[in-house]
């Protein structure tokens, strides 16, 4: 069942009443319920209590609806004008810049009246429906999305925080690992070095003999044209070249006397202990100790030890660790030996250049005298060991 | 007429609109890249099934969206009107069931606020039981 269509009429003149609420009642496609009113006051307080759906109104009202239409539950009641003669109105298209629907000028046409309600009543009232359900949809998307917004900005924010929290700990988490790094790598260079220097003091070697050796292959290692990190690794494994000694007993290695011929291979053995103490290492820097623990005995001219090893067959590695313990070890004073003089040590060298050394390093070694020197004089033995 | 099924995706909700049972689902999430592409079919079926019911069956639309963009709720406002027309205008038995879980507010309070938006049809707000 359709709901009936309220229209309120609005005239001082009840017989033009009348005449349009016959032409209404007399339509049948549609259900209207008529409401008439003489009085203007009154036609607006009934439509402040009831709804109505349209309201047909004579011209000469016409400034009391504009007035009183802001007042009432709708806003947009929507009006048809009507008038009992043509000269009322100056002309229609002011009527519709007001805001009312239609102007029905006397005589009444009924079958204009009759299409043009219907019209009103049908597409009208949906288009204001449409449009009120549009306003509130616009309303309703509006303060979802801003209710949505918030929320997002809440949650960013609290990313935000989350965010600054992890970093404070990676922060925290990296300076941890960075104290462990640097005491993992403090105990790695003392370990290292208290294992060259078990392997030296056994053969009477004083500890800084170990430092120098490890300064003086880092040097050579750089201008020879070895990265830093071959060369600091050379540096840290230098130390050990002489590890193998822990394996040589005290009473050969501590021997006053001349090596018989079967102690003097046992003591050259010292190489290959080394290289066995320290091969099955996976650490490059160990890695690196055994190749210089089997190789500073090589010679470049192939008359060394353990292997004979003959020019660039020995590991630059070992070809370094070989000139810079050999001098060290001739300048240094020994319970047995007073350290050479420099000259004496440079003419050996100048000999020994492609013989005992590589050549090239020999060269390096005299370029860089000053530079050897000073580390020599950095890391002085104090004589009282 | 033929029931319509969609699948749930990570942006649009599992729709099941099934005219044997008249029970229909709307479940999951909605914020499709085309909100209009995703809903147009589904307002086309509406249309033709709640044009074809009779007036004394029963029909139940059942409505479980956990998140929806803001397009989306124009999508679900529209839907949600077009049934309220149906039972105003044709005296139609439908209903709207709004299911949430009770911890989220925010989808209670979206429901109020369409439930406001009804002149005919039963808008219910239903608090669903967590069911893992
Ligand atoms: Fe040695
Ligand atoms: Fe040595």
């Amino acid at each position: 069942m359709k709901k009936s269509n309220k229209i309120a009429i609005l005239s001082e003149h009840q017989e033009e009443i009348v005449e349009i609420a016959e032409i209404i009642k007399s339509i049948t496609s549609h259900s209207y319920q008529i409401y008439d009113f003489n009085r203007v006051d009154e036609c607006i307080e009934f439509c402040k209590n009831r709804r109505v759906d349209l309201l047909l109104a004579h011209t000469s009202s016409l400034d009391i609806i504009l007035q009183q239409r802001e007042s009432l539950p709708d806003k947009n009641l929507e009006f048809i004008l009507f008038s009992s003669s043509s000269k009322e109105v100056e002309s229609g298209q002011n009527i519709f810049n007001i805001g009312a629907l239609d102007l029905f000028r006397y005589p009444f046409n009924r079958d204009e009246i009759e299409f043009k309600l219907n019209r009103y009543i049908n597409e009208y009232k949906n288009m204001v429906k449409d449009y009120n359900r549009t306003q509130k949809q616009l309303d309703r998307v509006t303060r979802i999305s801003d209710r949505q917004q918030s929320e997002l900005k809440d949650l960013n924010n609290e990313l935000d925080r989350y965010k600054h929290h992890l970093e404070d700990k990676v922060e925290e988490g990296l300076l941890e690992i960075k104290a462990l790094n640097r005491e993992i790598e403090d105990t790695q260079k003392e370990v290292i070095f208290t294992m060259g220097a078990i392997g030296e003091s056994r053969s009477k070697e004083t500890g800084n003999h170990v430092k120098r050796v490890a300064e003086y292959s880092y040097l050579l290692a750089v201008k020879y044209g070895l990265s830093e990190k071959e060369a600091e690794m050379l540096k840290q494994a230098s130390p050990m070249h002489d590890i193998g000694k822990v394996a040589i007993p005290d009473r050969i290695l501590n021997k006053p006397a001349r090596f018989t011929e079967d102690e003097f291979i046992l003591m050259q053995r010292h190489t290959e202990f080394g290289f066995e103490m320290l091969k099955h290492s996976t650490r490059e820097l160990l890695k690196t100790a055994s190749i210089v623990a089997y190789e500073h005995h090589e010679k470049w001219n192939g008359r060394g030890y353990p292997r004979g090893l003959k020019g660039d067959e020995i590991h630059i590695y070992g070809r370094i660790t070989a000139i810079a313990d050999v001098f060290d070890a001739l300048g240094s004073d020994r319970v047995y030996k007073k350290g050479w003089e420099d000259e004496r040590i440079f003419t050996l060298f100048r000999e020994e250049r492609g013989e005992h050394f590589d050549p090239k390093l020999v060269d390096l070694f005299f370029e860089n005298l000053e530079d050897i020197l000073a580390i020599r004089d950095r890391f002085v033995d104090d004589g009282t060991e | 007429m033929e029931n319509l099924n969609i699948t749930e995706t990570k942006s649009t909700p599992k729709v099941e609109l099934n005219s044997i049972t008249n029970k229909h689902y709307f479940i999951g999430e909605s914020y499709p890249e085309n909100t209009k592409d995703f809903y147009a079919p589904i307002m086309i079926w509406l249309k033709e099934y709640l044009s074809e019911l009779p007036s004394d069956i029963e029909a139940e639309f059942n409505f479980e969206i956990i998140y929806f963009n803001s397009s989306s709720s124009k999508a679900l406002m529209d839907i949600f009107y077009l049934i309220d027309d149906y039972v105003a205008d044709e005296e139609k038995s439908l209903s709207i069931n709004w299911l949430y879980i009770e911890e989220n507010e925010a989808a209670e309070e979206y429901g109020e606020e369409f439930a406001e938006d009804m002149e005919c049809v039963p808008f219910n707000l239903v608090i669903k039981e967590e069911d893992e």
